[in-house]
Parts: C-alpha cells; sequence; structure tokens
C-alpha cells in the first residue's frame, strides 16, 4: 500500500475556515448588543461555540496527514491516532448534502476500534484507497455493515452484495 | 457531520435575512395603518386634537423614521428578545402573547402527540392487514375524519356536549381560573377541557397520518431486503420494525419542518369557534387592526419555526439515514 501522507484538499479547508469564521462572527458579533439574562445569549453561544469548534477541527485537519498501510491508518499532527486494521469494529460510511437536488455533497467515513475513533471526509486526496482498505479490514474481521453503508459504497463502485444482510446484522 | 451542521446552519442566516425583508414588507404594504384607522374613530367622535396625538404615537412608535431604520429597529429589538410595542393594546407584544402561547403550546402539543399515538398503531396494523376488514373499516373512519372540516365538528361537539352533559365545553378552563396565576386547580381545569380540541384538531391530522403510514409501509414491505430478512428467518415483527417501520417514517420526520410553526398558528379558525385562549385569535385579531408590529412579530416566529423545524428534520434526517440517492456514482 501507499504510504504517502493523505491530506485535505485546499479549497476545502479555506471553505471550512470561511464558514467557521463568517458563522462564529455572525453569532458571537449580536452578542454585544443583546442584553444579557436573554435567552438569545444562549442560543447565539452555543450556535457561536459549534462554529468555533468547526474552526478548530478544520485547523485540526489542516495540519495532519493520514497514513495508510497493511497494518493500519495512521494520523499524523497535532492529535495523532492509530488504528490496526486487526482493531477495526465499526465502518460507517454515511452521505450529506446540503443542495436542493441532493447531487453536490460529500461521504463522510467513520472508523472505530481498539479505542480509538476516526472521521474522514471524501476531501480527503486519498479517501477511495482508505475506504478500500478499511471495506477489506470489515471482511476480513467478519463485521456487520448498515444497509445504508451498504448503499454509500455501492454509490462509490465498492460492491456489497446488494439486496442481501449479513446473518449476523439480523 | 459538524459539517453538516455547520452547512445548514449558514444556509439559515440569508434565508432568515430574506424572510424578515419580505415579512417587514408585508406588514407595510396594506394601504393605511393603525395610526389611520385611530385618527378617523377619533375625528368620527368629533375631537379636535386627534392629529397631535397621533404625532406623539408616531414619534413614540418610530414610525416617522425612513422605512429602512424602522426595519433596522425591529429586526435589533428582535434579535433582543424584544417582539415590539402593540398599538391595539399599547402594551410591549411579549405581554400580549403571555399566557396564550403556553397554552397554544399545551394544546397543539397534546393534539400531535394524541394524534401520534393514535395514528401509528392503526397505519402499522392496516399496512400489516392490506384489505382485510379491519383495513378496511379502519380506512373507511380515516376518509371521514380527512373529509370532515375541524371547526364542523368543533360545532358538533358544542352541541352534543351541551346537550347530553348540559355542560359548555367552550374555553380552556373554568371561568374562575381566567386570568388568574396558576395553580393545580387550573392545571386540572385546563386538561379537563384539553380533550375537545385536542380531537377536534387532532382529527384529521391523524387520519392523514394514517393514510400516509400505510401507503410507506406497504412500500417498504414489498422490498427485496424485507422478502431477504423473511427468508432468513427473522420473526415478523422485527422483519417490521428493523427497518420498514424506520423507513416509512423518515416522511413525518421531514415534517417536522411544519409542526413547529402549527404549534404557535394552528388552528385559528378551530379556536375561534371553541372560544380558545390561544395565539390564534390573537393573531388574526392583528391582521384585521394592522396592528403591525404585533402582527410582524406573529409571522416572524412562524418563519423562524419553520427554518428550525426544516433544520431539526433535516438533521435527524441525516442522522437516520444518510445514504446516497442519486442515479451516478458519488460525489467527491
Amino acid at each position: 500500500m501507499d504510504t504517502t501522507p493523505y491530506r485535505y484538499e485546499t479549497k476545502t479547508l479555506v471553505a471550512d475556515y470561511l464558514r467557521a469564521g463568517v458563522g462564529a462572527f455572525l453569532c458571537l458579533a449580536p452578542l454585544l448588543v443583546v442584553q444579557g439574562g436573554s435567552i438569545m445569549v444562549y442560543i447565539l453561544g452555543a450556535v457561536g461555540a459549534v462554529f468555533l469548534a468547526f474552526g478548530a477541527r478544520t485547523f485540526l485537519r489542516h495540519r495532519s496527514g493520514v497514513t495508510l498501510s497493511v497494518q493500519g491508518l495512521q494520523i499524523h499532527g497535532p492529535w495523532p491516532r492509530s488504528l490496526a486494521w486487526r482493531d477495526l469494529a465499526v465502518m460507517k460510511l454515511a452521505y450529506f448534502s446540503t443542495g436542493r437536488t441532493k447531487a453536490k455533497g460529500w461521504m463522510e467515513l467513520k472508523l472505530r476500534g481498539g479505542g480509538t475513533s476516526m472521521s474522514f471526509d471524501s476531501s480527503l486526496d486519498g479517501f477511495d484507497a482508505v475506504v478500500a482498505a478499511a471495506l477489506h479490514a470489515t471482511r476480513a474481521n467478519d463485521l456487520a455493515l448498515s444497509e445504508v453503508t451498504r448503499a454509500n459504497l455501492d454509490a462509490m463502485g465498492f460492491a456489497v452484495s446488494p439486496g442481501s444482510l449479513p446473518d449476523d446484522h439480523l | 457531520m459538524i459539517s453538516y451542521v455547520v452547512q445548514r446552519i449558514l444556509i439559515m442566516v440569508p434565508t432568515l435575512i430574506g424572510i424578515s425583508l419580505i415579512t417587514f414588507i408585508i406588514i407595510q404594504l396594506p394601504p393605511g395603518d393603525f395610526l389611520s384607522t385611530m385618527i378617523a374613530e377619533c375625528e368620527a367622535q368629533g375631537e379636535s386634537s386627534c392629529n397631535e396625538q397621533v404625532e406623539i404615537y408616531r414619534q413614540e412608535f418610530g414610525l416617522d423614521k425612513p422605512m429602512w431604520q424602522q426595519y433596522i429597529v425591529w429586526v435589533t429589538d428582535l434579535m433582543q428578545g424584544d417582539l415590539g410595542l402593540s398599538f391595539e393594546y399599547n402594551k410591549p407584544v411579549n405581554e400580549i402573547i403571555g399566557e396564550s402561547l403556553l397554552l397554544t403550546i399545551i394544546v397543539s402539543g397534546v393534539t400531535i402527540l394524541f394524534t401520534w399515538a393514535v395514528a401509528f398503531p392503526i397505519g402499522v396494523y392496516s399496512a400489516t392487514h392490506q384489505y382485510s376488514w379491519g383495513d378496511h373499516g379502519l380506512t373507511f373512519i380515516g376518509f371521514l375524519g380527512l373529509a370532515t372540516p375541524n371547526f364542523l365538528l368543533a360545532l358538533l361537539l358544542l352541541f352534543l356536549a351541551n346537550v347530553w352533559f348540559g355542560t359548555s365545553i367552550g374555553g380552556l378552563m373554568d371561568p374562575q381560573y381566567v386570568d388568574q396565576p396558576w395553580t393545580w386547580g387550573k392545571v386540572v381545569s385546563v386538561f379537563e377541557h384539553l380533550w375537545i380540541p385536542v380531537i377536534v384538531i387532532g382529527t384529521s391530522g391523524t387520519a392523514g397520518l394514517i393514510r400516509r403510514l400505510r401507503a410507506n409501509l406497504l412500500d417498504e414491505l414489498q422490498k427485496q431486503y424485507v422478502v431477504t430478512a423473511r427468508a432468513k428467518g427473522l420473526s415478523p415483527s422485527r422483519a417490521l420494525l428493523k427497518y420498514p417501520l424506520r423507513m416509512a417514517l423518515n416522511p413525518f420526520i421531514a415534517d417536522i419542518g411544519n409542526l413547529l410553526p402549527q404549534v404557535i398558528s394552528g388552528a385559528v379558525i378551530v379556536s375561534v369557534v371553541l372560544s380558545l385562549p390561544t395565539t390564534g385569535p390573537i393573531l388574526l385579531r392583528a391582521l384585521q387592526t394592522q396592528d403591525m408590529y404585533l402582527a410582524g412579530s406573529f409571522l416572524m416566529c412562524l418563519a423562524l419555526l419553520t427554518v428550525i423545524g426544516v433544520l431539526i428534520s433535516d438533521l435527524l434526517l441525516a442522522v437516520l439515514d444518510p445514504r446516497i440517492r442519486l442515479a451516478g456514482g458519488a460525489a467527491k
């Protein structure tokens, strides 16, 4: 397997920084005019915190790299983690889109096992390779996949026996 | 998921700005305003200082300022939870809505619970016993509920309750509790009166929900994965509850966007017929009298609740069923 670290697309990171900045500004700036104790303070504060958390996550992604190997996955950067394929216990693949036609969306891969969890968006430059390796590990570890994950894998071009459910899922 | 949440919240911002602009324009659109009506009434009574009084009001409410300044003041106040001052009542809108908002939420909340509690088991039964006598009977009752206007049912129940029980079921509490602080007796009185509006408002919704749940569930039950699950020996109840019922509920989750504004505005005509002290009649009165801040605040609240409702349903759908639904491959 390729051991070159995968990184997130600069275009996506810039867009995410902008979203975090604009959102935090729109939520936190009105706090200067809203009277203390008003319910709006809590609402705007909570939503502002979400944008700040999103900004922090974008920064982590900006500074991190993902290495794929035969043994497992490694994330290098400010919050390093590793997941061995033999420890993989859960794989979920979700699709999100905010567009009206749902055409312009992105996939999100969640992996869990060995006391750690990882999440990757399809803007990671080696996303397809990571999904393929994770799918291979689920087969090796005899893991069940949800119907949603199967449908999304199918849409990405990975054959996962359509129309059937694994016995342990029933 | 956080990317999705952030993007969905950001989409709300221009939507809300647009809605606030449209709302403000709408409440300014009708010819004349509350103060011109006031001048006419004042002059009809033969008073001489009408124009001076109205001028004082105009300055007090900021109506002498340019339209864009009025809009900025209105939006800034809204963001601080100040819904403005009602012309008609000469009181803050928050104070006018007060208790009626709580009673509206109670009536609507119990109605939603009633609708779901009745419709879900019936809908599931009808789908799993398609074309049985029970299905036909429940379908007939469902169509009857859909075809009966709420206000007509309200009038009918008012009449029957009076004839059979000799009681008036109008209002939402016994007269001695009206405008009184909340006590245990008042709570009991509200719940004693609640069943009529709940049945009246909830009937058509229940009937509609039964029909839709039956149709959605029938679609799901005929899919290949259900056949596979049954063939593999899964028990009928698990083969029903595990995926088909969950999938059949997606349209109802998507409907939350419509549900939230109904909590505030719902059943205006029924509220008038049954003399319910809810927000519906207040909204109606505000629109009739061109009480612009009261009506505008209501409309803005309804729009805000719609946008929040759509956000909640989108987030729930994203959590429950984040699958791609494209003809082609995955989007990157």
